[in-house]
């Protein structure tokens, strides 16, 4: 325990009281996507549903609506793959896999404790290289404007679909147009980690911003 | 959830990915004091005794129940730091588990009635209990009600005392239940001889009783004694005809009636007769007059109503309708097969006996059920093979539904023997319960005598030794009905205090008292004494013992008014024994040497002709004796003057009533209406009396022995 205190700057007691609540929700220790998926799920109540069934056929649903109810066969398979292509574009899958650096499908309590002591006690640079590693999907090093749709996508599902698809993905291709435009300087369509860098630095909303996260309780 | 709240900070954390999307600043973060968020407690619980340790976030995961939110608070003590519950440990295990792990489980060796009353204290649902155990607890609940709703069934049922006024209603009962009257119990043995000899007649009819004079015929004896069997059979017809009448009559619901079962049994063993009579004797239609005597076997149906193995037996097929169903139709299916297949072998054979296939289904049938008759025997090798193979699995099936209706049968068999032992049960235990409580309402009498008088005691100033441990709560429940007797008493003495005395007949002769009457002494302390008081009562068994203990009191509170008495304890006991033996008294009370002519009736603190001037009260164990005992004879009136105190009803077999008549050799008028509660017509009617102006706020001990 003490070279991950080490490693992650937490003091003992904040590492034993992480610990205890990563145990608690997974007793084997590892956390696979469903659980963080419903774990995020319970944060974010009105965003897109994550739809599963129990043993007993029962339809459960993560998210507003919690409605028990049978459903046939058919029904429980369009519904698997619903849930399936919703959990695929959560934001609670981009997080995911950010954290599973080695892509193993599980995140192990080391790989939590890193990406936390990250995102709490470090640098804004570690912090921004981060979210940079969230947007870029695939590890290539530059975040395309797919990329960046299917997140910003993401975290518009997070506050729930609303109203149509249409004039939603309107909104978002714009705002990704507006980032786009403010990121990329040398304007190859691509953002690369030294342009996200440099313009996150010097973008007075983002620093600012990267404060309101900065005092998380452990 | 709380369980989440150890990620929140990760949620936070993570939501940095959102930054670059802003368009506009993110607000500030609430500002948390530092002290605010302390390391993470550990909570005692101390559970009768048994000590569970646990964070503090752990029960706050859930907040609507009662460890999760500030409910808990009602049962911290502060000098052990712990919440404490007088509650069963064994349980909460369970319970706490659920805070763990989220998950409830429901512990199979635990009742589930005790377990619900401990997760409604504890707040939670039951509907959380996890999907492991949630089949179980169900299944329970589900037999637990039904239990519960079939004893309730009975109850409603098994007689709640009401006796049915109207004589449908009775016969209805009657004819439903025949071992709660006698008549309904003969009726019941006549009908099940008539059906008997009715069988009977039908199956003697048809045996051979000697040949017919000039023909080769055998007779049966139906012919030969054609008179006699008709008679016999139009008498069973009439019974059984009245007794559906009868029945059809006393129905509540007679659409109801007509469509169930037994009548319509009923129905169908009377019709053929009546058929028979309307058709004439024809050769055409005799055939058909012949088939409707095959009806007439439905007699013996007519049992079921009277032998209960019988109903459960019908019951059982009639459940196990699916079973029966699945058994003809697989039947059927092997039967069809086996019959073709044997056909076919058995075809070519010469002079073979397999002539068609229904006809090989006969065959097969008889194999299957290893009846093997031998009028049908397959000569060829392949037809021996499949004849082997055929009655081999005949008996695989038939031998596969049959245990599931055995079992069904023994289910219903043996609940029908419980649903009956419990009622017996019932009675037996609730009996023994009475009777606890009984003694246990002797003890809470006598404690709360010894309850009054050290309050007594202590009013008057004389130091009370604390011998017994005071129980602080009987001494305020009794102060909590001294406050109700004195509340209802204010209207008593009030209401008595508008009675007149009326001149009473002169007692004589024996009081026509029924035998089971009581007396009692009365001698109070205060020097009051009064005189004969009867109790009518019956005696039997220690209910009706303290329901005399009651009217002995409301006599006393009619005399003293309520609460304003003390029974002396060395002689009251509920459960008394008439043996007519006599109590001793502690003291024996002083008799009137003169009786002084009083103006003021008062039947509360002497006899109102000679007031100041104790009586004895004298009890009559049902001999009449008016003289006896202290009577202070008037001069003026010149007869002696009892007051006789009847408790009782008129009607001599019931004592529901309770009624209290001051009779007095004065008797003006009724006597305390507000106790009264019905006139009796005894010649020496009357009574009454009081003032309640010599009703002594102190409280007099009064001596009650019987003689």
């Amino acid at each position: 325990m003490q070279t991950l205190c080490d490693a992650t700057g937490f003091s003992i007691s904040e590492m034993k009281r992480i610990y205890r609540g990563f145990k608690t929700e997974c007793p084997s220790g590892l956390i696979t996507e469903e659980a963080f998926h419903s774990i995020y799920s319970r944060f974010f109540p009105q965003g897109a549903p994550f739809i599963w069934s129990d043993i007993r056929g029962y339809v459960h649903c993560s998210g507003e609506w919690a409605g028990k109810k049978k459903v046939s066969k058919k029904e429980q398979k369009a519904l698997d793959l619903q849930s399936a292509q919703a959990a695929l574009s959560s934001y609670s899958h981009y997080v995911f896999s950010t954290l599973d650096r080695n892509d193993s499908g599980v995140i192990t309590f080391q790989d939590f404790v890193v990406g936390l002591s990250i995102l709490i006690r470090g640098t804004l640079e570690e912090k921004l290289r981060w979210t940079f590693s969230l947007y870029d999907q695939d590890r290539d090093g530059v975040i395309s404007r797919e990329e960046m749709e299917d997140v910003v996508g993401s975290v518009f599902d997070l506050m729930g679909r609303t109203g149509d698809p249409i004039s939603e993905e309107a909104i978002i291709t714009e705002r990704v147009d507006q980032i786009f435009q403010k990121m990329d300087l040398n304007g190859d369509g691509v953002v690369s980690i030294e342009e996200f860098l440099e313009s996150c630095q010097n973008d007075e909303t983002i620093s600012r911003s990267v404060q309101a996260f900065t005092n998380v309780h452990i | 959830m709380a369980s989440v709240a150890a990620w929140l900070p990760f949620a936070r954390a993570a939501a940095i990915g959102w930054v670059p999307i802003a368009t506009n600043p993110l607000p500030p973060p609430p500002m948390i004091d530092s002290k605010h968020r302390t390391e993470d407690e550990k909570l005692v619980v101390n559970i009768s005794g048994r000590r569970f340790e646990t964070w503090q976030n752990t029960l706050e995961k859930y907040p609507d129940t009662l460890l999760g939110s500030n409910e808990k608070d009602f049962f911290y003590e502060e000098e052990s730091q712990e919440y404490f519950f007088d509650r069963d440990p064994d349980i909460f295990r369970h319970i706490l588990n659920y805070y763990r792990t989220g998950k409830l489980h429901f512990p199979k060796n635990e009742c589930l009635t005790q377990y619900d009353e401990e997760l409604a204290f504890f707040g939670i649902m039951p509907d959380v209990i996890g999907d492991c155990c949630y089949e179980d607890y169900r299944d329970r609940k589900r037999e637990n009600a039904e239990r519960l709703m079939d004893d309730k069934l009975d109850e409603e049922e098994g007689g709640d005392g009401i006796i049915p006024e109207k004589l449908r209603e009775r016969m209805w009962r009657a004819f439903e239940t025949p071992h709660t009257s006698t008549p309904a119990l003969v009726f019941y043995y006549v009908t099940g001889f008539f059906i008997a000899v009715s069988v009977m007649a039908n199956v003697v009819e048809t045996v051979s009783c000697g040949r017919v004079a000039g023909r080769n015929d055998v007779q049966p004896c139906g012919e030969k004694y054609k008179i006699m069997f008709f008679c016999l059979d139009t008498a069973c017809v009439m019974i059984f005809t009245a007794e559906y009448f009868l029945r059809l009559y006393a129905a509540p619901d007679r659409c109801k009636f007509m469509r169930s079962v037994m009548s319509v049994i009923d129905f169908v063993a009377i019709m053929p007769y009546y058929i028979g009579l309307g058709l004439s004797d024809d050769n055409e239609v005799s055939g058909a007059f012949v088939t409707l005597r095959v009806f007439r076997v439905f007699r013996i149906f007519k049992f079921s109503r009277h032998s209960q193995g019988l109903r459960i037996l019908g019951y059982t097929l009639q459940s196990c309708a699916s079973e029966l169903g699945f058994l003809v139709f697989s039947l059927a299916m092997a039967i069809i097969i086996f019959a073709t297949i044997m056909f076919y072998c058995e075809k070519s054979v010469v002079g073979s006996t397999f002539t068609s296939i229904p006809a090989a289904f006969w065959y097969t049938i008889v194999t299957m059920t290893t009846l093997g008759y031998g009028d049908m025997v397959p000569s060829t090798m392949l037809g021996k093979l499949i004849g082997g193979v055929c009655s081999l699995s005949g008996v695989l099936v038939i031998a596969l539904p049959v245990p599931v209706i055995v079992s069904n049968f023994s289910r219903i068999y043996h609940q029908n023997q419980r649903a009956d032992k419990r009622r017996a049960q019932k009675k037996a235990r609730l009996a023994r319960i009475q009777i606890a409580k009984a003694t246990s309402g002797a003890a809470f009498v006598s404690k709360k005598k010894a309850a009054e008088a050290k309050m007594a005691a202590r009013a008057a100033g004389i130091a009370v030794d604390d011998n017994g441990k005071e129980d602080i709560f009987e001494m305020q429940h009794h102060h909590l009905l001294r406050c109700l007797e004195k509340t209802t008493a204010q209207q008593q003495e009030l209401c008595l205090q508008h009675q007149a005395v009326e001149p009473s007949n002169r007692f004589v002769g024996r009081p026509k008292f029924p035998k089971k009457a009581m007396s009692f002494r009365f001698v109070g302390s205060d020097g009051n004494a009064f005189p004969r008081v009867w109790i009518q009562g019956n005696m039997d068994g220690p209910m009706n013992r303290k329901i005399l203990m009651m009217k002995v009191f409301l006599v006393l509170d009619a005399i003293y008014g309520v609460g304003n008495f003390v029974l002396d304890r060395e002689f009251v006991e509920v459960d008394l024994p008439f043996n007519g033996a006599p109590k001793k008294l502690g003291t024996s009370p002083v008799r009137s040497a003169s009786p002084d002519k009083s103006k003021v009736p008062n039947v509360f603190s002497s006899c109102y002709c000679c007031q100041g001037d104790p009586h004895q009260l004298e009890l009559e164990s049902g001999k009449a004796t008016p003289n006896q005992g202290g009577n202070c004879s008037d001069s003026n009136s010149g007869h002696p003057h009892n007051r006789k105190i009847n408790i009782g009803n008129r009607r001599e077999d019931d004592f529901n009533d309770v009624q209290v008549r001051f009779t007095h050799h004065d008797d003006r008028h009724k006597s305390s209406s507000a106790l009264q509660t019905q006139e009796t017509s005894f010649p020496s009617s009357n009574i009454e009396d009081t003032s309640g102006e010599a009703i002594s706020d102190n409280q007099t001990n009064v001596k009650i022995s019987n003689l």
